[in-house]
């Protein structure tokens, strides 16, 4: 790689070598000097130079101060901060006088007080006092902007981060600034809820404190909270995220930007769904089942005396049915207990996982820099894998051609192509690696269902080398986590099971249906690993003690009767599954920002894989599993009003075809059966499909027909 | 000298313009005819041998300002001639006139243009409140559209603007034609290199753009001959407030300012005494009634840190008040700032309240330094000019009337009052003042 061209320019005196291109801002920085910002945001796209808080003095330039967020570095440059130039800092002190002659100053009593920009740059660049005799200007507040958002327009500063973020990150449109001038003001479209996946970012956008979150206002001060850094267990993304905890609560989630995987932003499943931790159904001990009496709550011993009862009574014959949300070291443990202590290899996994991936390896931010994006397999990415969606954004924003329905051609002939599959089927990855193969494109993503889905199948994998033939009947099934306990088809193995150990979270989840339940974690409770859509094993934290002991604990006590070595330390069990599966590195080692694993080259033809096609005639029916839904959402009584519309979506050319406009009520049938929703049309599907979410697709089959 | 219609205005004395037939007979669209024969870059050689600067306010040469726009073979989107008749600085009404009259004169200047910089697209961003001249060029435009010799493949868009006037600063311009929000962009990229649709794009005034046929014509060289040193050709100027023929005028530049008032404007009625003049629109700032001695080119009114802006001449008599006046151009700017940057956001509103305690007599001495300083504080570190501009008029008031300011606040009132006749002068007010008990008999 050549070396990249650079540009020398001198800030207060320091002479600073940047990469030709780099913001003023930026080059600032590399010379160890703060030029202040509320508005600018690279992440939002183009400055603004809005906000007026950057002016500085630069030289060649007007003899006025400049707005240095919207300049970039130029040879030569000079260019003087409040620093070392009056005239920056009268500009500066300006600017925030100007700020603060509306502004509340309600410090005391604003839930950004102490993490506030505005506090902070007033402390160091601001005037002491205020000069400001006459009236502030009120509006009424707080205004619900959603159910999750409070607005307070008397703090807002209109710097138009949040604006931006929703008109050119997320692309909801819902957000927009109203009136002029000094009435100016933010508010939603039509005065409708803020109802998109990805809300919240602006709440943590907001360099005031004018959009905060109802789950957290006035719920702690910022001195008096901790923040523990984790990965979000709540899809396959992994983003990266701090806990916010007080008192041994989580209190919220901060984004906690790794650039490759999330770029900073969250989907508010992942900034809001934290409050399944103190659901009123949580179970804190176990629960047996006794004959007559019914159930009855029991302790970790006696459970424990039960399971080990339960595991020897089956005599081998066991399945496991796993979620997918276990860590990687819970699944090893299971495994390890379960295969070498009992000799039952028989598991049941949430999807297929397929490691023809591995070859075609890059990180999430590729998607970006990519010209050509293919979205295979009909499933809604955002639904799925939500920030995957925004990387998408962003690429066509860039330019690149995003394609929902393969064009071998366009792929080819493009210098960066991405294939992703997001749907039912794809074979774990197999599909899109072929393809890739076939294709040359540069990298390739897969979808799966759950957050760890490819690190539960590695761990079980890895756990012993010996199989065994599925038992039937089967003697005791083991349904580890509330995806598999939520599981229809987990629901029906049950059935006929003899004997079923449940462990879960919930009450509503287990009761009723299991010999035992034992309580579950969450992953906000758990330290150990997860492996991410991208194959980059990443670390969660406990952020708070769980009210239950947690999965390995008792796990590994178990394993102790059946003479089985397991340490109860995820670091130790990592470091067993590590050296099979992931190099040998050392739990230590994994960090704070994980790195990308390298792609494993491979030479050999991936072979594809043949997926079902629809009949000869009618429609593909995708259902999917909404992104607000699930056991956690379900305990979140905030995100109720995220759940998602009783609507089938529609390529325009199928509705175009059968007289069908937006926002029509259609039937789709078929075999008698039918249901009726609205349509919405997508230019994300391919012609051929109709995709609807499971709650509302009833008992319809794969192939349908629509009819107004 | 003051003559009348000489160039841009030309004709209009005689005919009724606005048929193309009668343009055509004195020779309209020949101009057109004769660029076209030429290759764009003599026709930008030719309006830079002109000397001819912006019309809008900026007084940019329009030659330059064209040959930044890049070559099609330099950059093959589509080029742009977006045309700024969102005329709405208090004080000029001079595009009003020149659309409303010679509505052919100014689309041939556009076709010109687009010729210039080989541009398939022109649009007339025109101010909503315009309705009669936006029907006038509707009704040209039709006539036009009908000669395809004329038009060749040039396509016309008239815009009617929704009532602010900041999208008449050329980059909020460009971005409510986008249909955004009237905000002004940061610059650069200018609209030259990047305008409409992030594609290079040529924004004039609309009297810029009525000159072009008359330069055509007569060669950029003979109308260098008009004028003045750095202010060629002739000005059509609004003459306004306290004066006995109020109007459009076009004149040579550099003539005299007394000229423009007494002799075209006909003087002050009553005979009354001249105390101040708006030189060149609200936005400008003001000369005493002693201070019009300078041809209206400029050179001679920089030299009194003025400008010709966009040539709105208001004349103010000596009963009025310059607190009064600070307070209907505060309320103007703090009305019609977008409120994108701070300073001007906060700044206008802030230097309103100000003014209206100086107004009603409760201010303190301090607060006249306080206005000054908050002038100061906006003044340079805005987004674009508007909130540069408010600061800048409202300071000057203070500046060159400053005993008056401080009769305010030493008579705990107004003494002017009610007798202050500002009303339908410069621009309406929100709220009117209140008169003090301390009003002179």
């Amino acid at each position: 790689m050549s070396a990249a061209e650079t540009v020398t320019l001198t800030i207060d005196g320091i002479a600073v070598d940047v990469p030709k291109g780099t913001g003023l801002v930026e080059a600032a920085l590399a010379a160890g000097i703060e030029i202040p910002v509320f508005c600018y945001e690279p992440r939002l796209g183009p400055p603004v130079g809005a906000c007026r808080m950057c002016l500085c003095q630069v030289e060649p330039g007007p003899p006025k101060p400049q707005a240095a967020c919207t300049l970039t570095a130029q040879d030569g440059m000079v260019v003087r901060t409040a620093l070392t130039s009056q005239i920056a800092a009268d500009a500066q002190n300006a600017t925030l006088e100007f700020i603060l002659v509306n502004h509340p100053l309600d410090c005391p009593v604003c839930d950004k007080g102490g993490e506030c920009p505005l506090q902070d740059l007033t402390f160091r660049y601001g005037p002491g006092n205020t000069r400001m005799t006459f009236p502030k200007r009120t509006f009424e507040k707080p205004i619900p902007v959603s159910p999750l958002i409070a607005l307070d327009r008397e703090r807002c500063i209109l710097c138009y981060r949040c604006t931006r973020f929703s008109e050119g990150v997320a692309e909801d449109g819902q957000l927009v600034a109203v009136n002029r001038g000094a009435g100016s003001m933010i508010a939603t479209f039509g005065d409708e809820p803020y109802r998109a996946p990805f809300s919240g970012n602006v709440i943590e956008l907001c360099p005031v404190g004018a959009l905060t979150s109802t789950t957290y206002r006035f719920e702690a001060r910022p001195w008096e909270i901790q923040a523990v850094p984790t990965v979000c267990g709540m899809c396959p993304v992994g983003c990266n995220v701090n806990a916010t905890t007080r008192e041994g609560k989580v209190k919220r989630i901060l984004s906690r930007n790794h650039p490759e995987v999330d770029d900073g932003w969250l989907c508010d499943k992942g900034r809001f769904a934290y409050a399944h931790l103190h659901a009123e159904d949580r179970l804190r001990d176990p629960i047996l089942r006794v004959r007559r009496r019914g159930f009855e709550e029991v302790s970790w011993e006696r459970a424990l005396d039960e399971a080990e009862r339960l595991l020897r009574e089956a005599n081998g014959r066991i399945v496991t049915a796993l979620s997918g949300s276990e860590t990687v070291e819970q699944a090893y443990a299971l495994g390890k207990l379960l295969r070498r202590g009992l000799g039952a290899h028989t598991a049941f996994f949430p999807e297929e996982m397929s490691d023809a991936l591995d070859a075609y390896r890059v990180p999430l931010s590729a998607i970006r820099d990519a010209d050509v994006v293919a979205v295979l397999g009909d499933g809604p990415v955002i639904e799925r894998a939500p920030v995957v969606e925004l990387w998408i954004k962003e690429a066509r924003r860039r330019g690149a051609r995003v394609l929902y329905e393969l064009d071998e051609e366009a792929v080819r002939g493009a210098d960066r192509a991405i294939l992703v599959w997001c749907g039912p089927g794809g074979h774990g990855g197999a599909t899109v690696a072929s393809l890739a193969q076939r294709l040359g494109a540069s990298g390739a993503f897969y979808i799966p269902d759950t957050a760890n889905g490819r690190g539960v199948c590695d761990a079980w994998s890895c756990s012993d080398d010996a199989e065994s033939p599925s038992p039937d009947p089967v003697g005791l099934l083991i349904v580890s986590g509330d995806e598999a306990a939520a599981n229809p088809v987990v629901r029906a193995l049950a059935e006929k099971a003899e004997r079923v150990i449940v462990i879960s979270m919930f009450q509503g989840l287990a009761a009723g249906w299991a010999d035992l339940v034992l309580p579950g974690t969450s992953y906000l409770e758990r330290d150990g690993s997860y492996v991410n859509l991208e194959g980059r094993i990443q670390r969660l934290r406990r952020t708070v003690i769980p009210p239950v002991p947690d999965e390995l604990a008792w796990i590994s006590k178990l394993a102790e009767r059946f003479e089985v070595e397991l340490p109860p330390y995820p670091s130790l069990v990592f470091e067993e599954v590590s050296a099979i599966a992931f190099g040998g590195i050392p739990f230590g080692e994994i960090g704070e920002r994980a790195p990308l694993p390298a792609a494993t080259g491979t030479s050999d033809p991936i072979e594809l894989p043949i997926e079902p096609t629809p009949g000869d005639h009618g429609l593909r029916l995708v259902r999917y599993r909404p992104l607000f839904s699930g056991p956690a959402v379900d305990r979140v009584p905030q995100l109720g009003f995220q759940r998602p519309q009783p609507e089938a979506e529609l390529s325009e050319q199928d509705a175009r075809s059968r007289g069908i406009r937006n926002g029509e009520e259609i039937t789709i049938r078929s075999n008698g059966t039918s249901v009726t929703l609205r349509v919405r049309l997508s230019r994300e599907l391919r012609p051929g499909v109709v995709r609807i979410p499971e709650d509302f697709a009833g008992d319809l089959p794969p192939s349908v027909e629509i009819s107004k | 000298m003051a003559t009348e219609h000489m160039i841009v205005m030309a004709g209009t004395d005689e005919r009724d313009l606005t048929k193309l037939a009668e343009y055509e007979a004195i020779g309209g669209y020949g101009a057109l005819v004769k660029a076209r024969a030429m290759s764009p870059n003599a026709v930008i050689d030719e309006v830079v041998a002109s000397e001819l600067r912006g019309r809008g306010g900026a007084f940019f040469p329009t030659g330059r300002k064209w040959s930044f726009v890049p070559k099609p073979e330099q950059n093959p989107n589509p080029h742009y001639v977006v045309v700024n008749a969102d005329e709405s600085e208090p004080g000029s009404f001079k595009d009003n006139e020149i659309m409303a009259r010679v509505p052919h004169r100014f689309f041939e200047g556009c076709l010109i243009a687009a010729h210039a910089i080989e541009s398939k697209n022109v649009f007339v961003y025109i101010r909503g409140e315009y309705t009669g001249p936006y029907e006038i060029l509707l009704g040209a435009l039709k006539e036009l559209e009908a000669r395809a010799d004329l038009r060749g493949d040039v396509t016309i868009v008239l815009h009617r603007g929704a009532g602010a006037y900041i999208c008449g600063e050329e980059t909020a311009l460009l971005e409510s034609l986008e249909g955004e929000r009237g905000q002004p962009r940061t610059k650069p990229p200018f609209p030259a290199v990047q305008g409409l649709y992030a594609s290079p794009t040529v924004v004039n005034n609309v009297e810029t753009l009525a000159t072009l046929p008359p330069i055509i014509e007569m060669g950029g060289a003979e109308y260098a001959k008009l004028g003045v040193p750095d202010s060629r050709g002739t000005r059509v100027v609004s003459i306004s407030g306290h004066v006995e023929r109020p109007g459009n005028y076009e004149i040579e530049n550099g003539t005299s300012m007394r000229e423009l008032i007494y002799d075209l404007g006909g003087g002050i009625p009553g005979g009354r005494a001249l105390k101040a003049v708006i030189p060149g629109g609200s936005s400008t700032v003001i000369l005493k009634g002693d201070e019009i001695d300078v041809g209206y080119d400029f050179n001679s009114l920089l030299n009194l840190n003025t400008a010709m802006g966009s040539a709105g001449v208001v004349a103010l008599d000596d009963r009025c008040c310059m607190v009064q006046l600070g307070i209907r151009i505060s309320e103007f700017y703090e009305h019609e700032s977008c409120g994108k940057c701070t300073p001007c956001r906060e700044g206008t509103r802030w230097m309103t309240q100000i003014l209206r305690r100086l107004e009603s007599g409760e201010a303190l001495q301090s607060e006249l330094d306080l206005l000054l300083a908050v002038c100061d504080r906006i003044n340079g570190k805005c987004l674009c000019p508007l909130g540069e501009t408010a600061a800048v008029a409202v300071a000057s008031y203070v500046e060159k009337f400053r005993a008056e300011f401080i009769a305010h606040v030493e008579q705990s009132g107004c003494p002017f009052g009610d007798s202050s006749p500002l009303h339908d002068v410069v621009a309406p007010v929100a709220v009117a003042h209140s008169a003090s008990s301390a009003v002179p008999a």
